[in-house]
């Protein structure tokens, strides 16, 4: 049943989806090509150094629009699948990742610089050293949890000294580490050591003379 | 107050320049196969595993792009049987190439110039430069150099004609096997980036003359134009340029989600629980 919508400039023929869903799919003028047409192919992200002049609440726009964007590529992706086709220019995800991506670091920038002005801490999540069952110490980035740490019984601590299976199991590790760093050097000092006649005779006689 | 005249060093537009310098760097190794194909992380400080469909050490460079036509079957071959010695738990030998790329200050060649071949049955003919492989450290010369070869391998075996064309090889830089051409006396010559009299930009001079010789505008193409002057932007996907360099970041002692409730009215007079972070 077709239904009839004001023209919002769009091809009169393809009204089969309102326009909040067709926002899901790309320009139909990019149907079943294999490379979009220049006029039709998105320029490249948006640097680190681009987004930095922007406000705050322009980022903000910018963001939600980067997502339709990605949500309606992944949307063509999905059905250019499943009618086993190769999608025109899929560095298009990328880029629109990559400014996402950049988007992050920039406002994760501003905040760190506001919150180490006004608390003194930084806005990235403490790290605290821990040692697991298996007694591997390791960084590990905290938590957020409702109930203090007496209750739930959940925090994690540095144990300098490691049981008997978590002690082992550190010893064990650490040989096979270091053979395989011997191991690497080795092979290393062997592949530098053959030639490239050795490589050549390395089955008898060449089968090809005057190569 | 002293007014310090900034010592603006010049910048190297020549460290930049690549056909492919707006391709995302994700897509470029998803294309090259030396992403991961599955990662094991949460190892309780054990380092992640990762397993990738080709080792970034075995990914040898040529002067195709990944993303040209037959690099795929390429690809696709060394993947499926790095997969099946994985499977099967037997030693695979990575190809490990030395890096042949050579210092962006060294490199002085780019799509467009003329050069002179300096090997083969070209020997001592000019011609232009079609496209340039850094990472192999060697470029391509328009119809010079060339072998003949097929369009399509074993064509007889489906019964078609085999078509013949004059394939261009690459030429190695770094065996000097082709040398820029000296604009003075249209003689082979090398050249070296130099500061101009102005001391604003890095220009290539002969050491021979000390000639300057122009950096082509073939070299400023890319994928998405021909002259950045005239790209073609798209509307409602591209931002306008004077746009995206207008400034409108006005610094506030706010965190960014403060500043946006304050944009959007919003207010959240709610006190939160507290909560422990450890």
């Amino acid at each position: 049943m077709l239904r009839n919508l004001p023209n919002l400039g769009r091809n009169l023929t393809s009204l089969r989806f309102n326009s909040a869903m067709q926002q899901f799919f790309d320009d139909e003028a990019n149907f079943g090509k294999s490379e979009l047409r220049p006029k039709n192919r998105p320029g490249r992200s948006w640097t680190e150094e681009e987004l930095r002049l922007k406000s705050n609440s322009d980022l903000h726009k910018l963001w939600y629009v980067c997502l339709k964007e990605r949500n309606m590529l992944l949307t063509m992706k999905k059905a250019h699948i499943a009618a086993a086709r190769n999608l025109p220019n899929p560095e298009r995800l990328d880029r629109v990742e990559e400014t996402m991506g950049n988007i992050e670091n920039v406002v994760h920038e501003r905040n760190d610089a506001v919150y180490k002005l006004e608390t003194g801490e930084s806005a990235k999540p403490r790290e605290r050293n821990i040692t697991s069952f298996a007694g591997f110490t390791y960084k590990k980035q905290v938590r957020e949890h409702l109930a203090p740490a007496s209750i739930t019984g959940k925090k994690e601590y540095e144990i300098p000294y490691l049981e008997d299976d978590a002690y082992m199991m550190q010893k064990l590790w650490n040989e096979k580490e270091f053979m395989k760093r011997r191991d690497k050097l080795d092979d290393e000092m062997r592949r530098e050591k053959q030639t490239e006649t050795m490589k050549r005779y390395q089955r008898g006689a060449p089968r090809v003379f005057n190569k | 107050m002293w007014v310090s005249r900034a010592v603006r060093i010049p910048r190297k537009p020549f460290v930049d320049l690549d056909y492919a310098r707006h391709m995302p760097n994700s897509y470029v190794e998803r294309e090259k196969r030396t992403v991961p194909r599955k990662v094991y992380t949460d190892r309780f400080g054990a380092p992640d595993i990762k397993q990738y469909y080709i080792h970034p050490e075995d990914y040898v460079h040529s002067e195709k792009r990944p993303w040209e036509d037959q690099q795929l079957t390429k690809y696709i071959k060394r993947q499926d049987s790095y997969f099946g010695s994985q499977i099967s738990n037997k030693y695979f030998e990575l190809r490990r190439p030395t890096s042949k790329r050579m210092k962006d200050v060294e490199w002085t060649f780019f799509p467009g110039d003329l050069v002179q071949v300096m090997v083969g049955k070209d020997k001592g003919r000019q011609g232009l430069i079609m496209s340039v492989s850094r990472e192999t450290s060697e470029v391509i010369v328009d119809g010079l150099h060339t072998r003949l070869g097929e369009d399509m391998e074993n064509s007889e075996r489906l019964g078609v004609d085999k078509t013949l064309r004059w394939k261009e090889q690459p030429l190695s830089v770094l065996k000097n096997h082709v040398m820029l051409v000296d604009p003075n006396d249209d003689s082979p010559c090398t050249a070296k980036w130099q500061l101009n009299a102005a001391a604003d930009e890095y220009i290539r001079v002969s050491t021979k003359s000390g000639y300057e010789i122009p950096i082509p505008s073939q070299a400023k193409v890319t994928y998405e134009y021909l002259q950045p002057e005239n790209y073609i932007e798209v509307e409602g996907k591209d931002t306008p340029a004077d746009a995206v360099l207008e400034r409108t970041y006005h610094p506030k002692v706010a965190s960014f989600e403060q500043e946006i409730m304050n944009d959007m009215g919003i207010k959240d007079e709610k006190q939160p629980a507290p909560t422990y972070w450890y």
